[in-house]
Order: C-alpha cells, then structure tokens, then sequence
C-alpha cells in the first residue's frame, strides 16, 4: 500500500473526518456529563437537551415573561391569557424545529434515494431483509405519489413482499424528525422506544405479510412491463442544499395550516378544557383509552408536526403515553391518500391486511407503553 | 434534442414540466414533452418522480429542477 500522508488523507475523506469530529464531540459531552455526575449526569444532560435544545422552554419562560409586562400578570394567569403564551410559543418552536428538521433530515435523506435504496435491499432477504427494510424507509424520503412506482421497482427487483412491506410500514411512521419531535415533547427515553417500536412493528407486519402468503396479492399490471436500472445520479453539495431548502419550504407551506389548527387545539385543551374531562375519556386507567384515540386518529390525516402540540397538552392534562403514541401514530401512519395509491397497486385483500396489521400494532404499542409508564415517568 | 419530463402526479412535477419548458425555449431546443404513465415512466427505472430525460438519458430525479439548473442540464448535452 502507498504511504499517505495525514494531510492528504483528510482531504481526500473530508465528509467521514467531520462525521468524525461530530461523534467525536457528542462523545466527549456524554463522557464529561458522565464524569461529572455518573448516570444522573448522562440523565441531566438528555433532560436538557430535550427540554432546552429541542423543547425550547427558555422560549415559554421569555414569552410569558413579555406578556406579563404587556398584558399584567392577572390576565396572565387566567386560562386566556395562559392559553395566548402557549399559542405564541408552541407555534414558533414548532416552526423552528420544523425548519431546522426538514432542512437537515432533507440533506440526509438526498443520499438515499429510492433507486438506490432498491438497490442496498435487494442484497437482502428474510428477517434480516425486512430489517434493513424498516431502516431504510425511515431515511428513504418518498411522497406519497411514489409508492406505486416504488412498489413496483421493489416488486420487480425481486425484493419479497416482506421487505417492501416492512419498508412501506416503517416509512410514514418512524421518521428522523418524529424521532427528534417527540424527545422534544416526552425526552428521549421514550423518542428511543417509540422507534424501536415502530421498527419492531414494521419489521413484524412485512414478516405476516409475507409468510401469510397475502403479499402475493398484488395488482396484475405490477408484474407487467419492462425497468429500467440506472445508475445513481451524483448529487453535488449545491445540489442536495437546494434540494433541501425546496424540501423545507414546501413542507412548510404544506403543513403551516396544520401546525396552527394543531396548537389552537392543544391551546384548548392546555387551558379550557379541566383534567377530568380529559381523564374521563382518555385516561391512563381507562382501558379504552388506546382504542379511543387510534379510532380518532386512523381516519384523520395531518403532519406529525401539527400532532405535536395535541400531544404535549394531552401529556400534560395526565394521558398515558401509550395513549398520546397511538394517537400520533394513528394519524400519521394511515393516510387517505396514500391509501388511495395503495389500493391502485395491491387487491383489496393485501389492502385489507396491510390496514388491519398497522392498526392491531398500533394498538398493542399503546397497551404496552401504557403499561410501562412507570418507566419512563 | 428530446427531452422529457417524467411524472403528472402531483404539483412538484407539474411545476418541475413548467421549468422545463421555459428552459427549453431559452436554448431554442424543442419543447418538453411530459409523460404521466406509470408504465412509461417505470421503463426509464425512475421511482420518485418529478424526473427529467434528455436524448434518453436520465438526468435528475425526485426533485423539482429550476429553470437555470435545467438550461445548464441542456447546455451540457449540446456540447
């Protein structure tokens, strides 16, 4: 092997030196934090990360501060005034986040587009294949305009229904930004299970799928006609930044109309609506809880990040996390119109199949996490 | 010089189709024709539309070009 010199290394492997550095550095913090304080150490730093970095409470504190000099603080502390604060500031951190996610995840994600994703999968078979599947359709970005031509490249490319079905789970529900989203509002010990969970739950669907032999059942026109392979198209860093900034305002434009109907009624129930109400219909101890809020969701659609304020009031007024997780889930993983597209590609029966596994997951991933509240609070 | 836009589904490919076809008429190549079918489009291998097809050859997918970058895209076929 020819000597080369560190300098020239580094050049030549810019983009692994800064994944390094940035490793690197979230090492050396935990490992400080670990120093310093042990495990409570590493527990504090994730609290703050999560409630400072990401939840931006510094932005509740000063907003209610701001407020009370222009409104007085007696209207402040009356559910009007409390409900203005958390309309203002969920609203903008919200945005921020969103902003900030798309654009970032965006980047990410233009290193892994379908045509080369079909290729990674395709290596791949059996559990494990379904594995990488689950992985995969969280990075892999796709509208929901593409799932049949992505079905059927899939299909094509040999890759087993197991696989294309764990990736079609895994893709609307486990996302990069759900993942920060949702250890912005419960931390990160549950933004780490509910992943999990989620791949565990794509990874078993495509598993039934495949061995119930219902992945079989697929539109006669997807085993039809010719594809083509091509070659990955090489992005430049221009490119994938302005790929990402079109992804960012879009989203945004897509999703602002959301967001606000999403902290209007997180405003509502923050500040109007009392904790019984709220404990009566969706409590922790009501066994119905999980079913209530998965039948609400399932037939609803919004973006993840319009759900978020609904679940940080939810949270508050005292419902199980599993509850709030259903919820969400239920209203993200299941859309119309990506229902609508799936049903052009697959015979109502896999359609059937695929809706029933996604929603008893749902459900079971609520039980469960219900169940082991104590854990995480 | 054909060039084809691929992908009728949705707005970012009616908008990527609009891009084109101005870009186009700024190089004095014949207009763009758009293909919609999911079987025609399966057959250049693209998955997530919008896509773009000069003289037969994928050149972008899975996002919407903008005029410059598809005049640039066009430029560099004539060479």
């Amino acid at each position: 092997m020819t000597k080369i010199s560190p300098e020239e290394w580094v050049s030549k492997h810019k983009k692994l030196v800064v994944l390094l550095c940035i490793i690197f550095t979230i090492g050396m913090t935990i490992g400080i934090a670990a120093i310093i304080d042990g495990v409570n150490g590493i527990k504090t730093l994730g609290a703050f990360v999560s409630d400072q970095l990401l939840g931006m409470k510094w932005l509740n504190y000063l907003i209610g501060s701001l407020f009370a000099v222009i409104f007085g603080n007696s209207f402040m502390a009356t559910h009007w005034g409390g409900a203005l604060q958390f309309f203002f500031y969920d609203t903008i951190k919200i945005i921020v986040l969103l902003c900030t996610l798309i654009f970032v995840i965006s980047y990410i994600q233009s290193y892994f587009p379908p045509e080369r994703t079909k290729k990674i999968l395709s290596r791949f078979k059996g559990i494990g294949g379904n594995a990488m599947g689950a992985l995969l359709g969280t990075v892999t970005p796709f509208c929901s305009c593409s799932s049949i031509p992505l079905f059927m490249g899939f299909t094509r490319a040999g890759l087993s229904s197991g696989v294309t079905f764990s990736f079609l789970i895994s893709s609307p529900l486990v996302d990069l930004g759900a993942f920060i989203l949702l250890a912005s509002v419960f931390g990160f010990p549950i933004a780490i299970a509910y992943v999990l969970v989620g791949l565990v739950l794509a990874i078993i669907g495509g598993t039934i799928i495949e061995k119930t032999g219902v992945g079989k059942h697929v539109q006669d026109f997807i085993l039809e006609g010719t594809i083509a392979e091509i070659e990955g198209i090489e992005l430049t860093r221009k490119d994938r930044l302005i790929y990402a900034k079109d992804q960012m305002l879009s989203t945004l434009k897509k999703v602002w109309i959301y967001v606000l109907i999403g902290v209007g009624i997180g405003a509502v129930i923050h500040n109007f609506i009392p904790a019984d109400w709220v404990s009566a219909v969706l409590g922790q101890d009501k066994w119905y809880s999980v079913i209530v809020a998965t039948l609400v969701g399932t037939p609803m659609y919004a973006d993840i990040f319009g759900t978020i304020p609904i679940a940080e009031a939810l949270f508050a007024k005292g419902v199980g996390v599993g509850t709030i997780l259903s919820f969400m889930m239920s209203v993200t993983a299941l859309s119309l119109p990506s229902m609508i597209m799936l049903s052009k590609a697959v015979k109502p029966k896999l359609l059937f199949w695929f809706i029933a596994i996604v929603v008893l997951g749902i459900l079971s991933i609520g039980f469960i996490f219900n169940a082991l509240n104590f854990l995480f609070i | 010089m054909k060039i084809l836009t691929l992908g009728s589904c949705c707005k970012k490919s009616a908008e990527n189709h609009k891009n084109a076809v101005e870009a186009a008429k700024n190089c004095g190549v014949e207009e763009p024709k758009n293909i919609g079918d999911i079987r025609e489009i399966m057959k250049y291998g693209v998955m997530s539309t919008p896509g773009l097809v000069i003289d037969g050859k994928v050149v972008a997918i899975g996002r919407v070009l903008s005029v410059s970058q598809i005049e640039k895209l066009i430029k560099d076929c004539l060479k």
